[in-house]
């Protein structure tokens, strides 16, 4: 076998002195975040503070989800009378109580129904409630369009623009409840 | 090519059939997006499952700290000679050297067909971009060669660079004819890349949807193994009846800006395209040419206008500062 | 006379903007949103859109700033330091967040010239066109993110099954954190466990936790020494490297402009992809490109004459309290706000790098990031009270899975991405339902 070795000379790297946990404590190598030593084997120091930190990590994700989750589905919608409604609770979902002002409006684009919107006075404000595309037209199909005068709770998100009258957007037929008919709507 | 540009090409691919984009318009994004997904598999097949089960006879993990470029010849010669003399295939894990987070030690390997010969040569300091790192003080390393007992043929080109994180794996395979043939990571682009394994997929995907998802399917896989075969390492198109791969045209390599960019733009261009001629409602429907042309063609060459313009003014400092430090 | 107000309210935001882009953690919506929330929003007219772009632009520009020489690259947590730690580890951090802010910079003038002109005449068009399809542009985009995780671990021993589940654990680590950013996002849009008052900081926690606090954590928790900054008068970067990272971050933060739910990162990291980025300088750039082009671009896009839309959180907030006329006479003034900002921010960067420095110096690593950890829980707790907390935990933990796990921290825009992927499915209401969120 022939050798034909020649003179060298590698660049040596700098080591900081915070860099010493990312080096197999036995044989000195860089191993950075491994766990164990590729070259010898050898278990890594980590600091403590690093290890509690993976633990916390995946004990506060699921934990603190299922907390959360628990939080939000215990909570009933916060009812709101249209009269309180101010531009901070934009996207806010609330339930909003009162009586259908007018006939509910339908429009419609190749067929289908893309657009569903009725007006609904609770005593202190009007606003307009809207449903958009698949809701819409379930909402049509299902038959829950309020009529003018119609007792009603709708759950939705609040759309508040400058300039523009709030609006209540509706995201499930379901959350739309009529009780009955009601003849004082001014 | 880069997965992004796989997966567009992918995407590209399904929006060039018109029933695609109509469904997508009607709110069913199955097409396109079985197009793009599949677009990328061959890789992911590759990269995320078949190299981790992929078995080895030697691995070679060279010292971050000791340079040794006579133990990795000697390896790598140990692995050829014990191939021809068995007569069996042996494989050869060429592990990376890491340096620091971001610092990894390169070497390469060279076969020397006719001198029947392999060297080992040490280079810089690379960082994971694959650019030398600034503060390297030597970019001449160590090397050394050793002679092979045989005649060798090469799959790839003759020149290996192991650098930065998965180191590659060579396969020496004796020939009946009698030179060992060297293989350059033998696990990829081998049946993964088959139209034999993408009609399987479209088969599947027909029986799973319909025969659109199949055609859709088997099209964005195609399309991925062909793309591949522009480069250099090649494609095994008709696994299992062929073994190995054919070898590539050689437009390009994988990793250049210029190919997987103009790919990119190009296929973004004519998805627009399609979505524009094949949604109702929209009025705005531009030609083919001219959106190519208009979208594509001027705006990259405004930009290489502008980078010429640069390297200009870059030379030109080049030429002057010089003059200036003579005077 | 109202030019000189608007000028003003521009400068001011700026000057907000820019201070509040050097405090770790703390993102320019937050200051916004407490803005809102706490002053009774002055009836000012034409003043809250420069105030707006001043602060978004200022924040843009010197976000650079923390993180580049406030996220630690401890290299015994972190298997890839990103670009700008390098640059910080190596004593040149300063150029590091010099060469973001220069991508920037010429962002913002793509953005005011060529682009303010073109936008106008193209964008309603190509909308038109790709309004029906926004929607499996974001699943496709959530498809690239998953499939594109590189196992970084698994690269020694023997082929087989310890190799593979080594391999693939950190692609798996990537998958779980935007699934459960994903949960975390589909509660907070759909049952948001805050009072209606808290509406407007509804992701807050979630982002803060996601992404702030595990950064300020491991800067905490890890022993890194920021070294000695260079101060170089000059970038060790070409034209070339400038001109390939501002086109490539404008990309970006177009894409990421256009398409709702597709933010800045998101943007960058996809013109990373197409255009093979591998050198660092470049990739600053971009990054502060892409930046600029998404929130300064995104906020543009609210002021188009005749079809003005509203893209990302700042048109949100700014569209509850003014209404765009939708002529030239706002588009052109959010163009002049957004160049004046620009240039200010980029004149204030060198001082405040040097502040930052000094800063950095005077009270070290730990207690300028216990400082800034305890600005953004305070923050939290004010606007959205006790349950705003407990997302911030529950985030908080997600948001550690990528740093910890060695995935990637883009996985947490699950947060949005997949509750913005559901609705513009519509879908969203569905799926909420089929997981009890809302009954």
């Amino acid at each position: 076998m022939e050798t034909n070795d020649s003179d060298s000379s590698v660049a040596q790297q700098k080591i900081r002195p915070d860099e010493q946990a990312a080096l197999c404590p036995a044989c000195r190598r860089f191993i950075g975040p491994l766990d164990t030593c590729p070259y010898c084997e050898c278990p890594a120091e980590k600091p403590v503070g690093l290890k509690l930190l993976r633990r916390i990590a995946i004990l506060l994700a699921v934990v603190g989800l299922c907390l959360v989750y628990a939080a939000s589905i215990s909570r009933d919608v916060h009812a709101m009378p249209i009269g309180d409604i101010k531009p901070v609770f934009n996207s806010a979902r609330v339930r909003i109580s009162g009586f259908a002002a007018e006939n509910t409006h339908v429009r419609q684009k190749y067929g289908k129904t893309n657009l569903v919107s009725f007006l609904i006075y609770d005593g202190t404000n009007f606003i307009t409630a809207m449903a958009f595309g698949n809701c819409a037209e379930m909402i049509a199909k299902q038959d829950c369009t309020p009529e003018k005068g119609d007792k009603m709770a709708v759950v939705g998100r609040l759309s508040l623009k400058a300039g523009k009258p709030p609006r209540i957007v509706i995201e499930r037929p379901g959350d739309i409840t009529i009780a009955g008919r009601e003849n004082n709507v001014p | 090519m880069k997965g992004l540009t796989h997966f567009i090409v992918g995407l590209t691919a399904a929006a060039m059939i018109p029933e695609s984009v109509r469904a997508a318009a009607s709110g069913n994004p199955l097409y396109l997006l079985l197009g793009g997904i599949f677009g990328l598999l061959p890789d992911t097949l590759d990269f995320k499952f078949y190299r981790f089960f992929y078995r080895h006879d030697i691995e070679v993990m060279p010292d971050p700290d000791k340079p040794d470029a006579r133990m990795i010849a000697d390896a790598v010669a140990h692995a050829v000679n014990k191939a021809w003399s068995t007569g069996s295939c042996v494989k050869i894990k060429l592990g990376t050297v890491r340096k620091g987070a971001d610092l990894w030690q390169r070497y390469s390997i060279r076969f020397d067909v006719r001198e029947k010969r392999v060297t080992v040569a040490y280079g810089p300091i690379v960082d994971t971009g694959g650019n030398p790192a600034t503060d390297a003080v030597a970019t001449k390393g160590p090397s050394a060669t050793a002679a092979l007992a045989c005649d060798i043929t090469l799959d790839y080109e003759a020149e290996t660079t192991v650098d930065i994180f998965d180191g590659p794996l060579l396969r020496m395979t004796p020939t009946p004819d009698g030179p060992v043939r060297i293989e350059f990571i033998p696990w990829h682009r081998d049946w993964s890349h088959s139209l034999t394994v993408g009609a399987v997929f479209g088969l599947a995907g027909a029986a799973l949807w319909n025969p659109l998802a199949g055609t859709v399917i088997f099209l964005a896989y195609a399309m991925h193994a062909l793309a591949d075969q522009m480069g250099f390492m090649g494609v095994n198109f008709f696994y299992p009846f062929r073994r190995g791969r054919r070898p590539g045209f050689g437009l390009m390599r994988s990793t250049e800006a210029w190919p997987n960019f103009a790919t990119v733009w190009l296929c973004c261009l004519l998805i627009f395209w399609s979505l524009a001629q094949n949604t109702a409602g929209t009025e705005f429907r531009p030609g083919l040419v001219r959106l190519i042309i208009g979208a594509g063609v001027m705006p990259v060459v405004v930009f290489l206008l502008a980078d010429r313009l640069m390297r200009g003014k870059q030379n030109l400092k080049r030429t002057v500062e010089p003059q200036r430090n003579a005077e | 006379m109202e030019t000189i107000f608007i000028l003003s309210a521009a400068v001011a935001g700026t000057i907000a903007g820019c201070a509040a882009g050097c405090i770790p953690g703390f993102h320019v919506y937050n200051l916004l949103g407490v803005m809102i929330t706490s002053f009774a929003m002055p009836d000012s007219g034409n003043l809250l859109p420069p105030l707006f772009i001043g602060m978004i632009v200022g924040w843009t520009m010197t976000a650079a700033i923390p993180s580049v020489l406030l996220a630690a690259p401890d290299e015994s947590a972190l298997l890839m330091v990103l670009p700008g730690q390098k640059y910080a580890g190596r004593g040149e951090g300063f150029e590091a967040a010099m060469l973001t802010a220069a991508g920037a910079l010429l962002a913002a003038f793509l953005l005011v010239i060529p682009a303010g002109l073109l936008i106008p005449i193209l964008l309603p068009e190509i909308r038109t066109t790709l309004r029906p399809h926004g929607y499996w542009v974001l699943w496709s985009v959530i498809a690239f993110l998953l499939l594109s995780e590189w196992p970084k671990l698994g690269t020694r021993g023997q082929g087989g099954w310890r190799r593979f589940i080594e391999g693939c654990s950190t692609p798996a680590a990537g998958i779980l954190t935007f699934l459960m950013a994903g949960m975390l996002g589909l509660v907070l849009r759909y049952n948001p466990p805050f009072p209606p008052k808290a509406a407007l900081h509804g992701m807050m926690p979630a982002f803060a936790g996601l992404f702030a606090v595990p950064w300020l954590l491991l800067n905490i928790v890890s022993r890194f020494q920021l070294p000695r900054q260079e101060q170089r008068s000059a970038l060790r970067a070409s034209g070339r490297h400038i001109l390939r990272g501002t086109a490539a971050g404008c990309l970006g933060g177009g894409f990421a402009a256009l398409f709702p739910g597709v933010s800045g990162g998101i943007g960058g990291l996809l013109a990373g992809h197409a255009t093979a980025q591998r050198d660092d300088r470049v990739f600053l750039v971009s990054q502060g490109a892409s930046r600029m082009i998404y929130y300064a671009g995104a906020l543009l896009l609210m002021f188009l004459p005749e079809t003005g839309y509203s893209r990302g959180t700042g048109a949100f907030l700014l569209g509850t309290f003014y209404e765009a006329n939708g002529g030239m006479n706002d588009y052109l003034p959010a163009l002049g706000s957004i160049a004046v900002a620009a240039a200010l921010s980029f004149l204030l960067m060198r001082p405040l790098l040097r502040l930052t420095l000094w800063c950095v110096n005077k009270f070290g690593f730990c207690r300028i990031s216990t400082a800034a950890l305890s600005v953004v829980i305070g923050l939290v707790f004010v606007c959205t009270g006790f349950m705003g907390l407990l997302v911030l935990a529950a985030a908080t933990g997600i948001g550690l899975i990528p740093v910890l796990f060695h995935s990637r921290r883009i996985n947490c825009l699950g947060v949005i991405l997949l509750p913005a992927a559901l609705g513009m499915s519509e879908l969203g209401p569905v799926v909420a339902s089929a997981l009890g969120i809302i009954r």
